[in-house]
C-alpha cells in the first residue's frame, strides 16, 4: 500500500481525534458514574415511615401544632408552619440543628436527641400533611 | 376647625399607612426578584426547584425575618448561642439585606398562597 504524504498526515490527524475523542468519552463515563453513584448512597439513608412517625411527634406538635404559637428567643416570633413543607428539606434544617450549623436552644436540644431514621419519619410526616 | 383638621390629618395618616404597606410588599417582590430568590425557591416561592430547599411561600413573616436575620448573624460570625445559620449561599444573599429589606421580602413570600400549614 502506497499513501501520498498528504494522505498520510490527514490519517495521522484522523486517529488522534479519534484517542482524543475515546479520552473526553471515557471521562464523561467517569463524571456520568459519579452522578449515577450520588443517588445510590442517597439511597442509603433511612426511608421515612409517616406512621412510624405518629409515636415520635409529641415534642414537636407543642410548639409547631399550636396556631399562633410564638417563640421567645431571640425575638418573639411565630414558629414556623412546617405541615406540608418538603421532606428533603425539613430533614436538612434538623440535621442542621443537630451539626451546629444552626443554632437555637430548643431545636438544638430535639434535633441531637433524633436519630436518623426519627428524622426521616417526622420528614415523612409533616411533607404528608398538606 | 379644629375637627376639620382632625379629620384631614386622619385622612393623611390612613393614606400615609395604606401606600405604605403596598409599598412594602411591591418593594419585597423586588427584594425577592433582585437577588433571583426564584432561581432555587421557585417563581413565588411555593414550589422549590429541589426538595432540598424550603417553601417559603404562606409563611409566618416573622418566622422569615427571624431566619433571614439567623443568616445574617451566621455570615457576620456571631457565636452559636446568638440563635445563627450558617450556610455559604443563603449567607451570602442575607448579608446584602437591608432591615428594611429582610421585613419587606418577608411580608412579600407570607403574602403568596402555598401549600404550608400549622397542623399535627
Amino acid at each position: 500500500m502506497k499513501f501520498s504524504n498528504t494522505t498520510l498526515s490527514l490519517l495521522k490527524g484522523l486517529s488522534h481525534q479519534a484517542v482524543t475523542l475515546a479520552r473526553q468519552i471515557a471521562t464523561a463515563a467517569v463524571a456520568a458514574t459519579c452522578l449515577f453513584a450520588l443517588p445510590a448512597s442517597a439511597a442509603d439513608e433511612p426511608k421515612g415511615n409517616v406512621e412510624a412517625a405518629k409515636s415520635k411527634v409529641s415534642m414537636c406538635i407543642g410548639c409547631h401544632g399550636i396556631v399562633g404559637y410564638k417563640a421567645s428567643f431571640p425575638e418573639v416570633y411565630s414558629v414556623p408552619k412546617i405541615a406540608g413543607q418538603n421532606d428533603k428539606y425539613l430533614q436538612v434544617a434538623l440535621r442542621a440543628y443537630a451539626s451546629g450549623e444552626r443554632t437555637h436552644p430548643t431545636m438544638d436540644a430535639i434535633a441531637k436527641s433524633l436519630s436518623a431514621q426519627d428524622i426521616a419519619d417526622l420528614a415523612a410526616y409533616y411533607f404528608s400533611l398538606k | 376647625m379644629k375637627l376639620t383638621s382632625l379629620a384631614l390629618g386622619s385622612v393623611v395618616l390612613f393614606g400615609a399607612v395604606a401606600t405604605s404597606q403596598a409599598a412594602d410588599l411591591a418593594a419585597g417582590k423586588a427584594v425577592w426578584e433582585k437577588l433571583n430568590c426564584a432561581s432555587c425557591h421557585g417563581a413565588t416561592g411555593a414550589k422549590s426547584i429541589d426538595p432540598s430547599y424550603p417553601i417559603l411561600a404562606g409563611q409566618h413573616a416573622d418566622f422569615l425575618v427571624q431566619a433571614l436575620r439567623s443568616y445574617q448573624r451566621g455570615a457576620a460570625g456571631a457565636p452559636a448561642s446568638a440563635n445563627v445559620r450558617k450556610n455559604a449561599v443563603m449567607g451570602a444573599f442575607a448579608k446584602q439585606l437591608s432591615k428594611q429589606d429582610v421585613d419587606n421580602v418577608s411580608a412579600w413570600l407570607a403574602a403568596q398562597p402555598g401549600p404550608l400549614a400549622v397542623r399535627r
